[in-house]
């Protein structure tokens, strides 16, 4: 048996050596991906047309307006358009050629002078949830100029998001994405060794073929379990690396840190490959196995807080979250990256990786007993 | 026991469809044998169960002495199989997809080298062993995967349209490859085919296989004297033949049959050399000028005709053979 496992481990190696390109390509992708999401997640945001209506031109709103125009010099967050009544502004806002709107009332300065609370009206385009809470927060800071503790805004937009206080080394944007790129290289190189590969050997009649001899079906899927392993394991370390000499990040906690990597790694590559065989086990034509990739891409890849926290998503969206492995892989690979090598940080991913791993590996091969 | 396969009401359904319909079946020990039927015929489906592939839906089948249902690994020890897909693999080269199959077979690694040696050698790919597959033309893959089937000494091989989509060249190299097979080695061969001249020049004997039915079995020379008149002959005259004129021919000693298309007979006749010359002779004294003849002998095509009452490549069989080797050779 081990002599036929191996030779069905050693053609598929050879056929997915032979091919450069499909291999290059599973390793270029996650790392564009990198680049390109890197730079457009992680710039500044700048120049936001933020309208003003004012009603007033005591010295309170005068001072607020004066912090708006400081913003819109400095940092730049905003671009200040005047507007005359609060009616255009709301159009322009609906049309999308203002971001938001501040109005300031007509009694604003003297209800402070008088001791009363007063509001400045913000209205914010919330279509754009990154731009809007970066406005938000840009404007809410101005209001210390207003040197009386009564005035307020009044909030036309949901509530906003607390951000969690950045306790560890602080990541860079960029840094924090090679985690999820990693996991995407290891769903991509599965995709294409466990899925397509079977896929395309069941349509052409390899498999059939194979039949013939005293292989069994369960020497087909030690084999290209095997195979697929090693080339995804070795394709999602290379993007590692580079990711990681891209980002300048590093690997914290030692030697102990390295095990814990290459043990996640192959976890996860493990997990994903004998659920792509699992799930393609069925498929019978390349179509089928490329549209199955598409969406399982999609639907492990966005909810697995790979781009933005889980904290962020609606409940029924962490459920999928939750039992998502790539959730569990990158929050493994994140707390040994960056947590400072804390490895305890990462037992009960890699417990649900091992799960996972264990029984994907089982409905791989009850369903290709049946299906092969 | 000592027939080779020996299947008894062998059916297979697929849903209400019967693709297979209780065929029985005796290839002996050495035999060369055709399974002869236009596409779609169940020729692949019966040799798929005769193989291991597919399950019988009824009936049951010994080949090379092996219960088909009950031991599937001692039959695919005894037996090689050749698929009428190509499944060899383009990435690698003829060598290593040998090597694959005999690891496949478990064939020791002393004896692995000298066996593959020997095949390509044998299929005439030696000088091409270190190329990869994807640049061989389709005879030479068909011929690699022959000498595939070959790799553990079987008894008895399999072949599925083992010519189909070759050129005329390489369908007489493949012949020449299994009557030496058959002859030198009397190695047992059964094949599928859908070509009445490959059965004709190849098989000892010929299943015709219709409708998933057998409808005649014997030697192509057996299955052609089924059909009056073994030879045709084909005359043309100078203008419209006129009824009289016919009849006059049909009354000719030997001749069988006589049918009259416009300015041509069309004479069935059991010595049809020796009819001709009499034939253009009586035309000619009937004043009449014969301006071209031909001669055919009877085939397997006829006796298919004679059986079916239709033509082995008609409309839907061609069209399907069309789509088959349109099939793309890679996807990537
Ligand atoms: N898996 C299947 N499911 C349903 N029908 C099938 C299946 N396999 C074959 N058939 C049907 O059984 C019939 C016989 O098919 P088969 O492939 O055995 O024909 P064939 O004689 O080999 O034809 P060809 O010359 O085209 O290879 C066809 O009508 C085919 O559609
Ligand atoms: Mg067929």
């Amino acid at each position: 048996m081990i002599t036929r496992v191996l030779a069905v481990f050693e053609r598929d190696l050879r056929r997915m050596l032979r091919n450069p390109m499909t291999l290059f390509g599973a390793i270029l992708m996650p790392l564009v991906y990198l680049i390109i999401l890197g730079n457009s997640l992680q710039g500044p945001i700048e120049r936001l047309p933020l309208g003003v209506v004012a009603f007033d031109q005591g010295p309170e709103a005068r001072e607020f307006i004066g912090a708006l125009q400081a913003l819109e010099r400095g940092p730049k967050t905003v671009r200040l358009v005047r507007e005359t009544d609060a009616e255009g502004a709301l159009a322009s806002l609906r049309r999308g050629r203002l971001a938001g709107f501040v109005v300031v009332p007509p009694h604003f300065s003297s209800d402070l002078a008088r001791g009363r609370n007063a509001a400045i009206g913000l209205y914010v385009d919330n279509v754009d949830a990154v731009a809007s809470a970066a406005l938000v927060a840009a404007v809410t800071a101005t209001l210390p100029a207003v040197k009386s503790p009564l005035a307020r805004f009044e909030r036309h937009l949901g509530p906003a998001e607390v951000r969690p206080q950045e306790i560890y080394p602080r990541v860079d944007y960029d840094t924090s994405l090679v985690p999820a790129v990693v996991v995407m290289a290891i769903f991509i190189g599965s995709m294409l060794a466990g899925g397509f590969n079977l896929v395309m050997d069941r349509f052409l009649g390899v498999h059939e073929s194979y039949l013939s001899t005293p292989l069994t079906r369960l020497d087909i899927a030690l084999g290209v379990l095997g195979s697929g392993t090693v080339v995804t394991m070795a394709s999602s370390a290379l993007v590692l690396s580079a990711g990681l000499l891209l980002t300048g990040g590093r690997v914290h906690g030692g030697p102990l840190g390295w095990v814990a990597l290459v043990l996640v790694l192959f976890l996860t590559t493990f997990g994903l490959l004998a659920m792509m065989m699992a799930a393609l086990g069925r498929a019978n034509h390349p179509r089928v196995g490329q549209m199955l990739g598409g969406f399982l891409n999609v639907i492990l890849f966005f909810p697995s807080g790979a781009l933005y926290p889980i904290e962020s998503f609606p409940a029924w969206l962490r459920v999928v979250a939750v039992v998502d492995p790539e959730t569990h892989s990158i929050a493994a690979l994140k707390a040994i990256l960056f947590r400072s090598g804390d490895l305890q940080a990462a037992a009960t991913s890699v417990a649900y990786l091992i799960v996972f791993g264990l029984a994907m590996a089982a409905l791989a091969v009850t369903t290709l007993k049946r299906t092969l | 026991m000592s027939a080779a396969i020996e299947a008894q009401k062998v059916t297979r359904r697929f849903g209400d469809f019967v693709a297979v319909d209780a065929v029985d079946l005796t290839v002996e020990e050495g035999e060369l044998f055709g399974l002869l039927g236009p596409n779609g015929a169940g020729k692949t489906t019966l040799i798929r169960m005769l193989t291991g592939l597919s399950r019988i839906t009824s009936g049951e089948a010994f080949v090379a002495g092996v219960d088909v249902r009950r031991d599937p690994v001692a039959l695919r020890r005894a037996i090689g199989v050749v698929p009428q897909a190509l499944t060899s693999d383009l990435d690698l080269t003829g060598w290593e997809n040998l090597d694959i199959y005999a690891r496949f077979f478990e064939v020791p690694r002393q004896r692995r080298r000298a066996r593959i040696e020997e095949l390509l050698r044998r299929v005439e790919l030696w000088e091409r062993r270190g190329d990869l597959v994807s640049t061989y033309s389709g005879g030479m893959r068909r011929r690699l995967e022959i000498a595939r089937g070959l790799i553990h000494r079987p008894r008895l091989l399999f072949l599925d349209e083992p010519t189909i989509g070759l050129d005329p060249q390489s369908r007489r190299t493949i012949w020449d490859l299994l009557r030496e097979l058959h002859g030198g080695d009397s190695l047992t061969i059964s094949l599928t085919t859908h070509y009445m001249d490959e059965a004709e020049a190849l098989c000892d004997r010929v299943a015709i296989i219709d409708h998933g039915r057998v409808v005649a079995v014997g030697s192509p020379a057996q299955l052609k004297a089924s059909v009056p008149g073994s030879d045709t002959l084909d005359v043309t005259l100078d203008g419209p033949a006129s009824e009289e004129l016919a009849a006059a021919m049909g009354a000719l000693p030997g001749v069988r049959r006589i049918d009259r298309e416009d300015a041509r007979l069309v004479v069935r006749a059991d010595d049809g050399a020796r009819i001709l010359p009499r034939l253009v002779e009586a035309i000619t004294r009937e004043g009449r000028t014969v301006t071209a003849a031909a001669m055919s002998r009877v085939s397997l095509e006829d006796v298919f005709i004679q059986i079916t009452g239709r033509s082995i490549r008609d409309g839907r069989a061609a069209a399907s053979e069309a789509r088959r080797s349109s099939l793309p050779r890679r996807f990537t």
